[in-house]
């Protein structure tokens, strides 16, 4: 055990001095999950979006145009522009993120005539055009209601005035859509990141040991310590525990600034804590099968980065969760990646259960051990050679 | 210009050793294209799992809404662990729970609840909420003015409900319009992505030229040239030779698997090939001033994804601008990236040319001329300095 922890620490010692090693398992995952979870809606605020309203000057239009820029309705901010050619060319030239056409004697739609709201978006500003659709669709469903309330109130015989219609335009849906509790909390953009790109980068801390074997034979300093009473079984032991705490070190930093810089809310630490190193040990596991069908150390670099992308892009490291098609959410369960990043989730949301945790952290550590075992034994005989 | 060739000779065969290179160069872009893209790109209906926890009629009624609604596909689950098993899963996008108790609430005259589930970082839960809404806010409004008319005229609410569902309402279309001279009919849903993951490799991999630049200042071979009668920046432009030839042919490969496997009309030929000739020397430029100050040629080939990815995320390569905060917005204009995605829209979207894209390019030139300058210089007080 001595000895294991004695090269252990030298291999630590070399990997932090030549400081790639702390790039790799530290400021790469770190600055990745904090620009991605920026750039996603961090701190900084979240996006605004500009539209433009084209309205004609009286009636219900200009009276629909200036209740919406007179309305707060952060992050959306509404623009009144004169005509629809210059919308259009403001949305173009990218001034305005979509905007929303008003046709004058709009009120016709309430009278039986038929009426076009358009919406000028720019195809690739999905997400401004979605925005301005929404209102128009309010605007539509508005007068959709003073339609029917004047149309049924009409047939009853009841007088129909301008106090009636005004309160159907001001009727609020008898149904209203809140953020539900069953999912637990939302997840925070940084912790998921977090999570994502340090197992991401894993692959990569972890490969350093495969490569240093390779490395240490081709100078000669691995059969130097084998003619120790040193055993091969011994070397490999004292690598993969360096490579498995600078892994656990990086991951723990990235869990600590993200929460304490960023606001990220990775969940109750006892379960975060284990995840995380049932994550390491797959990770290891994996990259060290990997890294054993190589011969060289071009080669460990190869597999590793194809092995550690293959299995991130179909685990949803870059997507988030959610978000894969349903074809790649089935097959994220038949990697690491999908169920270390499903527990996170869990954590992170408040959703998991005890047992949940207990049973990917076994799945992890079970991917890990059987296929590091496979690795190892295929490493050591490189190394006996 | 033999000095030249014997540069670009040497980082070809590098290459050609370096399989991971190619790795990254070919494979990933294509399969980042393919997935990113089937995510964002164009799944026209998001799976939505509802949990109805409430008997009444009225609850019935909604689910029947839910069904008709564009944009969603609904898929009822048992309760809400199973609903939280499937988001888990990725399954559904979202989640919608119909408590119990919400036709009591509709019958009472109250606002009816309705819970939305699911994660506000996902576009698809997010795109799944607001199909939700309007699809609610539809059957809600005419609950709603059902209950006026009972309230004015004083019929009772069920009869009045009937005669509100049975009437035609308004005639209102709601028409949307995509702005822009773009002659192409249907777009393919990769023109957002494509480019975006061609702007983000072809940068991270000419970044590549840094490494392999300090292993050349590392062993002297930079000293012994120099000590030949050929200048620093004969060195430095054999060097991004190599590199630009490598970055032009991966353009090449992306832009070509893009137009015939994805159906991604890249724009005018003459503008596309302008740009991607500049974006490359911008890549070149910043690879060679990363090789001139690194000291460590393992560190700056760990910092080269790094630095690619970071950046790549604040020019907008991951997650379209217009979904950043205005702070980072204007972070993201002193990233070359953003200049060559707003190029990019410009030729795919506006049908542009060269004139139009004339002031990204420019910004585009300009900064690759710092960039590289500041290489020349560096190397040059490095090498002959002592």
């Amino acid at each position: 055990m001595r000895a294991v922890l004695v090269i252990a620490r030298g291999d630590l010692v070399r990997r932090v001095r030549n400081r790639s090693a702390l790039i790799t398992a530290v400021v790469a995952p770190l600055a990745l999950s904090v620009v991605f979870s920026l750039v996603v809606g961090g701190p900084g605020g979240s996006a605004r979006f500009d539209i433009g309203v084209v309205a004609g000057a009286g009636g219900l239009s200009g009276e629909i145009a200036t209740g919406l820029l007179e309305a707060d309705a952060t992050p959306v901010r509404f623009v009144r522009i004169d005509s629809s050619t210059t919308a259009a060319r403001r949305v173009d030239d990218g001034e305005l993120d979509a905007a929303l056409v008003i046709p004058a004697g709009i009120e016709e739609a309430v009278g039986g005539g038929a009426v076009t709201l358009e919406v000028l978006r720019n195809p690739d500003q999905v997400v401004s055009g979605g925005i301005a659709e929404s209102v128009a669709t309010d605007i539509a469903q508005r007068l959709d209601r003073v339609a029917r309330v004047l149309s049924v109130t009409g047939e009853a015989g009841a007088r129909v005035d301008g106090s009636t219609m005004a309160a159907a335009m001001e009727l609020e849906s008898a149904v209203a859509v809140v953020a539900g509790r069953s999912a637990g909390r939302d997840l925070t953009p940084a912790a998921f990141f977090g999570a994502s790109m340090s197992m991401l980068f894993l692959f990569f801390t972890v490969g350093f040991a495969s490569e240093s074997v390779l490395v240490e034979r081709r100078q000669g300093t691995l059969d130097r310590l084998l003619s120790t009473p040193t055993s091969a079984a011994t070397v490999l032991a004292g690598k993969a525990v360096s490579v498995g705490v600078l892994g656990l070190v990086g991951f723990c930093v990235v869990w600590g600034v993200t929460t304490l810089g960023f606001g990220a809310r990775w969940g109750r630490w006892p379960g975060v804590l284990a995840v995380i190193v049932a994550t390491t040990v797959a990770v290891a596991g994996v990259a060290t099968f990997a890294a054993s069908l190589a011969r060289t150390e071009q080669q460990t670099q190869t597999v590793t980065a194809a092995v550690a992308f293959t299995l991130a892009l179909l685990g949803g490291n870059f997507v988030g969760p959610g978000q894969s098609p349903e074809l790649l959410g089935t097959l994220s369960r038949l990697t690491p990646n999908g169920w270390a990043l499903g527990a996170f989730a869990d954590l992170a949301t408040d959703t998991a259960t005890g047992a949940g945790t207990l049973r990917a952290a076994a799945v992890l550590v079970g991917f890990g051990v059987a296929l590091g075992a496979v690795g190892a034994a295929r490493i050591h005989r490189v190394v006996q050679r | 210009m033999s000095a030249v060739r014997a540069f670009v000779s040497m980082v070809l065969r590098h290459l050609a050793r370096d399989r991971s290179a190619l790795f990254f160069m070919l494979v990933l872009p294509v399969a980042i294209i393919v997935i990113i893209g089937s995510t964002f790109g164009g799944q026209t209906r998001v799976r939505v799992g509802v949990v109805v926890e409430d008997g009444s009629a009225a609850a019935g009624e909604l689910l029947a809404e839910l069904r008709d609604a564009p944009g969603i596909e609904v898929r009822e689950v048992d309760d809400r662990d199973e609903l939280t098993s499937r988001l888990r899963r990725f399954a559904v996008a979202a989640g919608v729970i119909v408590p119990a108790g919400y036709g009591d609430r509709v019958a009472a005259g109250r606002t009816a609840e309705l819970e939305v589930v699911g994660d506000l970082t996902s576009l698809q839960a997010v795109a799944a909420r607001a199909a939700v809404e309007r699809s609610t806010a539809g059957l809600g409004g005419r609950i709603a003015a059902a209950r006026l008319v009972a309230a004015e005229t004083g019929r009772p609410l069920e009869e009045v409900r009937t005669a509100v569902e049975r009437d035609e309402g308004a005639s209102v279309e709601v028409r949307v319009r995509d702005v822009g001279e773009a002659v192409i009919g249907d777009r393919s849903r990769f023109s957002l992505t494509a480019p975006q993951n061609l702007v983000l490799f072809v940068f991270i991999n000419t970044l590549g030229a840094g490494a392999l630049l300090v292993r050349s200042r590392q062993v002297g071979v930079l000293r012994r040239v120099l000590a030949t009668p050929t200048p620093a920046w004969r060195i430095v432009a054999g060097l991004g030779a190599g590199w630009m030839a490598v970055a032009l042919v991966q353009s090449l490969i992306i832009v070509a698997v893009g137009a015939v496997a994805f159906g991604v009309a890249w724009g005018d030929p003459l503008a596309a090939s302008a740009l991607i000739l500049v974006f490359a020397l911008v890549g070149t430029g910043g690879g060679l001033l990363l090789g001139a100050v690194g000291r460590n040629e393992d560190r700056v080939g760990a910092m080269t994804p790094v630095v690619g990815l970071v950046l790549g995320a604040l020019g907008g390569c991951m997650t379209p601008v217009e979904v950043f905060p205005p702070a980072l917005v204007r972070v993201a204009h002193a990233i070359p990236h953003y200049w060559a995605l707003e190029a990019w829209r410009t030729l795919i979207f506006d049908g542009g040319g060269l004139v139009d894209i004339a002031p990204s390019l420019g910004v585009l030139a300009g900064v690759a001329v710092v960039l590289g300058g500041s290489a020349v210089a560096v190397l040059r007080r490095d090498l002959t300095g002592g």
